[in-house]
């Protein structure tokens, strides 16, 4: 009988059981190589899709931080926030600057729109403890390409005011300089030759 | 090697150094008796006298303010005022910076000033008619070279004749700014602010002030509610100006009007009937000169507001029974301080400046109506009234609820006129409308970020409705303030009210 039987698995499949058990090996390394390749590829289908919600993204282990940023509605009447994640800073200063950064380069949702000019760069932070104010020293770009008007010019201070209180509610201060000096105006209509009190701006 | 040149150059100041110099002689060339003010040595490594301004400031006769919480200091002489900060070298005269060498300090409850002060800045700010001589330690006071010699009166049926004696003929010209200030102008001509400068020096004439600015001698002369009007002529040869102010009826007694107790102030006091209301509106084209503001469009925000100010003007004293002047006539620059001193001196009732707006987003679009309103100025004029020091940015603090029911009518009214979506009246605390001591707002027309509103803003239609607007808010305004037996502005400065009390 088993003479028969085994006349016909050779004539059905042709294989020997040595020949099949190579194959069922063979058949279980590539499916453990593909799920292999499936957990572990860095954008596989499997991985979450993470949401891009800062301008840096932050390092994969590296802890982060919830900032608050505020940017202009698009009729030029009020502040809109938005929330985003950079990562954590050693420093009060180092915090402030990734903040103004992702302040200066934009708004990232729909009809929200920018409150500084693109070309402006925060040159330098300085923060005194003990009047407990920001010193905050612009690039030219600043004043030479802000559109002017009233309106724009108490976005710009207002959003940097109320982004700077709404993430390090330590400052009560804020003094824009501009290449290292103090100005009078941004715009001609608001003083900024003295420190800003936040709370007059809240 | 640098200790070595600072070692010498303290022996030479020590060797010219006048010998047991320790005071400064004040001479009074108009017959007051002479004053000595005694001088000290304060900083280490110089030899420069320091005087205590307290000395300075009764020897002199100058008006004064203090304000310890910054430790700032301003000295009035005529019309100019010096502001020194202590621990700083930079002393603010005018618009103008001047930097000392050594700091001015505070010792023992006195403010000290470098003896440089009174040789680069009190003196020249003085007029030619002070002379300052370090080598002699020496200020001289008034008298020589002052072309305005003295003043006196006649009353003549109630009137009263006011002779302004002078060295010789001079042109002149005698300007009412307001119905209580007369001004005379004399050309190319001197005068000691201090030597003029009383209190009821004639009858209808409630204070003298004088001023040296540049080649001119302005004098001023504060009147009176009840005077009429006046006539100006010469006698002499023109050495003598002769201004005869007519006396009026006397003012209606009116109720004591009260105002918050944050704003209080000897000149905002009631008016008679005969001066209720308002006479003069001021207009100003925002920005100017180096200060462009908006650009968008192929448009200039400072070109396009003086064009809308010079079509304004005319429509508008066509509207209202009132005379228009204009702060900005041409194309210059004027900061925002000096702004406001304009609008000051000019004796205006209304302010309304107007601007050209901007934003980041191109969509953006109306007009608004900005005022700095009583939540801006209230606490900080409280503070100040507290400390009998008004800094001039809280000028507008006793008429901020005047300007935000300016702001308010203004936007009703240009609401129903103009085209645009009106984007309403908002508080804002700008620099200029702080100073301003009447009712005041900014105009913000249109925005030159929006290019289909840039088109508009240039139309003489808009113009033509932006003016109809104006005038309907500043007549109610005027009305209600009627009405109230309320004047709107003063002409004195803030200073000089809050330290007579």
């Amino acid at each position: 009988m088993q003479g028969m039987q085994g006349e016909e698995e050779r004539e059905r499949g042709g294989r020997s059981p040595g020949q099949r058990r190579l194959l069922f090996w063979s058949f279980v390394v590539v499916l453990l190589g593909a799920a292999g390749v499936l957990l572990f590829w860095p954008h596989g289908p499997l991985q979450p899709e993470r949401e891009e919600t800062s301008t840096s993204s932050p390092e994969p282990g590296k802890a982060e931080q919830a900032l608050q940023l505020y940017f202009a509605d698009d009729e030029a009447q009020n502040l809109v926030s938005e929330r985003r994640a950079l990562p954590e800073r050693a420093s009060l200063e180092e915090s402030v600057e990734a903040a103004i950064a992702a302040l200066v380069a934009g708004p990232e949702e729909e009809h929200h729109n920018s409150v500084f000019p693109k070309e402006a760069r925060l040159l330098q932070t300085y923060y005194t403890e003990s009047t407990r104010t920001l010193f905050l020293d612009f690039n030219h770009a600043l004043v030479d390409r802000h559109p002017g008007g009233s309106t724009a010019e108490y976005l710009t201070l207002g959003a940097l005011v109320r982004t700077v209180a709404a993430n390090f509610p330590q400052v009560t201060r804020l003094q824009i300089l501009v290449d290292g000096q103090a100005i009078d105006t941004l715009a001609g209509h608001f003083d900024t030759s003295k420190p800003i009190e936040v709370s007059d701006w809240q | 090697m640098k200790r070595g040149w600072q070692l010498a150059c303290a022996l030479f100041c020590l060797a010219t150094a006048p010998a047991g110099a320790e005071v400064l002689q004040v001479r009074f060339e108009d017959g007051r008796p002479a004053a000595e003010l005694g001088l000290q040595r304060l900083e280490a490594a110089s030899l420069e006298w320091y005087v205590a301004a307290n000395d300075v400031v009764r020897a002199l006769g100058l008006e004064r303010f203090w304000k310890p919480e910054t430790g700032k200091l301003v000295l009035k002489i005529g019309e100019t005022k010096l502001q020194v900060t202590v621990d700083t070298r930079l002393v603010v005269v005018g618009d103008d910076d001047v930097l000392l060498h050594l700091p001015v300090r505070y010792r023992a409850g006195s403010v000290y000033l470098p003896l440089e002060f009174l040789e680069t800045v009190l003196a020249p700010a003085a007029g030619p008619s002070w002379h300052f001589d370090r080598s002699r330690l020496q200020l001289t006071v008034g008298g020589g070279g002052a072309d305005v010699l003295g003043i006196d009166y006649e009353t003549v049926s109630g009137d009263t004749e006011v002779r302004l004696h002078l060295a010789r003929s001079f042109q002149h010209r005698v300007q009412a700014t307001s119905k209580e200030l007369v001004r005379v102008r004399l050309f190319d001509a001197v005068v000691n602010p201090l030597a003029l400068v009383g209190d009821a020096p004639a009858p209808l004439v409630r204070r003298l002030r004088a001023e040296q600015r540049g080649s001119e001698a302005l004098l001023y002369l504060e009147l009176e509610p009840n005077v009429d009007g006046f006539d100006a002529s010469t006698r002499d040869g023109g050495r003598t100006l002769v201004i005869l102010l007519r006396r009026g009826l006397e003012p209606t007694p009116q109720p004591e009007f009260k105002l918050p107790e944050t704003a209080q102030r000897e000149s905002f006091r009631p008016e008679g009937a005969a001066r209720r209301g308002c006479s003069v509106l001021l207009l100003d084209a925002g920005h100017g000169g180096d200060d462009a503001g908006v650009r968008g469009s192929g448009l200039v925000e400072k070109d396009l507001t003086l064009e809308l100010a010079n079509r304004l003007r005319p429509q508008l004293e066509a509207a209202l029974p009132l005379r228009v002047e204009l702060l900005r006539s041409s194309d210059r620059s004027i900061t925002d301080e000096r702004r406001a001193e304009l609008a000051n001196k000019s004796g205006g009732d209304i302010l309304v400046s107007l601007h050209c707006n901007g934003a980041f987003s191109p969509g953006a679009s109306g007009f608004e109506v900005l005022f700095v309103g009583p939540h801006t100025v209230g606490n900080r004029a409280q503070t100040a009234a507290a400390g009998n020091f008004l800094p001039w940015q809280n000028a507008q603090g006793p008429y901020a609820t005047r300007s935000q029911q300016l702001a308010q009518v203004l936007q009703t009214e240009l609401g129903k006129r103009l085209s645009l979506p009106n984007r309403g009246a908002r508080e804002a605390n700008l620099t200029f409308l702080r100073g301003v001591a009447m009712p005041a707002v900014v105009v913000e027309v249109g925005f030159l970020t929006n290019a289909g509103e840039a088109g508009t803003l240039q139309s003489p239609e808009y113009a033509t409705q932006l003016a109809a607007g104006i005038a309907a808010a500043v007549q109610r305004l005027c009305d209600r303030s009627a009405a109230e037996g309320e004047r709107m502005g003063w002409v004195d400065e803030p200073e000089s009210e809050a330290a007579k009390r």
